[in-house]
């Protein structure tokens, strides 16, 4: 008799059951997820084989030669292979996701229908609003005004002129006073599920309002507020003139941009870029984000956790720039915190304490004046360059494991050789303590 | 009873190999651990369960 495996069949079940979920109810099961957790289908699978072989064994069948047969093993590298790919272009690039969306079919193959949403006003008494808007683009400003003003045009992609025409009927935008909150409804979930709409709004409020936001796509523009808080699956947010806190928690954007921002800024999920300019509270960015990251004239501290990458600085008064491989810091008040897995980085410019460990990456520091607070770099794998102003004091302790040590100070700082690497020690005033440390890589202290 | 056991690694093999190429992945998931780092430990773990089937009796 030949004996079956239950495994096989049960991972395509699992497969199906998988790409059913994600056309009936997207949000009971997110890429995200997918992306993340796929190695665990290997162990559950490896696990159940052993169950199973063990089952055979104690009922007394005979074993199979081999455990997981060539054609399983050919699934395996298949699913390892679709799994790297999938949670590589998952993290990387956030931007390709949408374009993997299978259903809503209507969505590519449909037509568009266009509708004017009529312009609503009303007296806007609650200094909360809420937006909930599923797909759109929306433009929120804030102005001298005691009223609250909604208009715009609304997209309706469907295979036939009716079912638009329904659908635009059944999705009016409502403005609705539920005790502190005016809420704005897209009624959006009412249109049939192959039928898409989407309205762009352009909404004008009372400029002390705060505004709270859920969505599902498109872009955020809001200018002239109170407070932001904002929640959106995908798209790109800009906020300008926020005399408040700012909240925002998206999955896939592009770009979140905040300028002239009177209160602390969280930005939580995931997404690409990041630019922020001009902040004067706290800032604390907590998710992933993989493209560039830019800030200029923070004068709160910033926390930045994002993948492997933690940045902690106390302010920043000039401006750094930071994406996959690269950190310039330009004109920035320590401590500062740096730990990262493969960066180049350049430091200009700094007072008080820096710390940096890296992993893989070039190490470039200038203080500029002479620096104020302790110093100290590693680095496993890249050089160690440190430019001190001609008079600066200090004591400074580098050494390399693997590479040479290049040394603008002469007789101050004594230099020793140690296998394939050496030390550099000495000290010039009592300055505070610099530490440079590379496993493998060239070690310069160079003289401005 | 010998040759039994040497053919219960043998069967074993596959599944304990898949399991460990899950974990690493996971690793690689979760943590700083590479799958470019860790993956010799899948030829070590090979060998070993190679060298204990061999070991225990299981005539090639």
């Amino acid at each position: 008799m030949r004996r079956g495996s239950l495994i096989g069949p049960l991972l395509l079940v699992l497969i199906g059951v998988v790409f059913l979920v994600r056309n009936l109810h997207p949000e009971w099961l997110s890429w995200d997820l997918i992306a993340r957790y796929w190695p665990f289908v290997l162990i559950v699978w490896g696990l159940l084989r052993v169950f199973e072989i063990l089952v055979w064994r104690f009922s007394g069948k005979p074993l199979p030669q081999r455990g997981i047969s060539g054609g399983e093993w050919a699934l395996v590298v298949l699913i390892s292979l679709a799994g790297l790919t999938f949670s590589f272009v998952h993290n990387r690039l956030p931007r390709l996701a949408p374009v993997i969306n299978i259903g809503g079919s209507a969505e590519l193959f449909g037509e568009a229908f266009d509708y004017p949403v009529p312009e609503q006003i009303r007296p806007a008494a609650a200094p909360v609003i809420v937006l909930d808007h599923l797909r759109g683009n929306v433009r929120i400003a804030g102005a001298q005004t005691s009223e609250i003003k909604v208009g715009g045009r609304k997209t309706v992609r469907a295979y036939r002129r009716a079912d638009a025409d329904k659908a635009d009927a059944n999705t009016p935008v409502e403005i609705l006073q539920q005790g502190d909150e005016l809420i704005i409804r897209s009624n959006q979930e009412r249109a049939p599920s192959d039928v898409r709409v989407s309205a762009d709004l352009e909404i004008t409020v009372p400029r002390d309002s705060s505004i709270r936001a859920a969505g599902r796509s498109g872009d955020y523009d809001v200018l002239n507020v109170r407070g932001v808080d904002l929640k959106a699956d995908s798209g790109t947010v800009r906020l300008q003139d926020v005399a408040g806190p700012v909240r925002v928690d998206v999955r896939r954007s592009q770009m979140v941009r905040a300028v002239n921002v009177k209160g602390g800024i969280e930005i939580l999920g995931s997404g690409r870029d990041i630019e922020l300019e001009n902040v004067e509270g706290r800032v604390t960015v907590n998710g992933y984000y993989s493209g560039l990251l830019r800030a200029r004239k923070l004068s709160q501290p910033m926390v930045f956790q994002s993948g492997v990458t933690e940045l902690r600085l106390e302010s920043l008064p000039g401006q750094m720039q930071m994406d996959l491989g690269d950190l310039g810091l330009e004109q920035v008040t320590g401590p500062v915190h740096l730990v990262a897995k493969s960066k180049d980085v350049t430091v200009k410019d700094f007072q008080g304490e820096l710390r940096i460990t890296v992993d893989r990456g070039d190490v470039n520091v200038s203080p500029r004046r002479a620096p104020a607070g302790p110093v100290d770099i590693t680095t496993r794998n890249g050089d160690v360059t440190l430019s001190l102003p001609a008079r600066a004091s200090f004591i400074l302790d580098a050494s390399t494991r693997r590479g040479e040590l290049r040394n603008d100070f002469g007789p101050l700082l004594e230099a020793r050789e140690e296998g394939a690497g050496g030390t550099l020690r000495g000290s010039a005033g009592k300055g505070p303590e610099i530490k440079l440390h590379t496993e493998r890589g060239r070690i310069t202290v160079r003289k401005d | 009873m010998n040759t039994n056991s040497g053919n219960m690694i043998g069967a074993l093999t596959g599944p304990i190999l898949l399991i460990t190429l899950g974990v690493l992945f996971a690793l690689q998931q979760f943590t700083d651990v590479s799958f470019r780092q860790t993956w010799p430990f899948l030829l070590i773990l090979l060998g070993v369960l190679e060298l204990v089937k061999r070991l225990t009796g299981a005539r090639p």
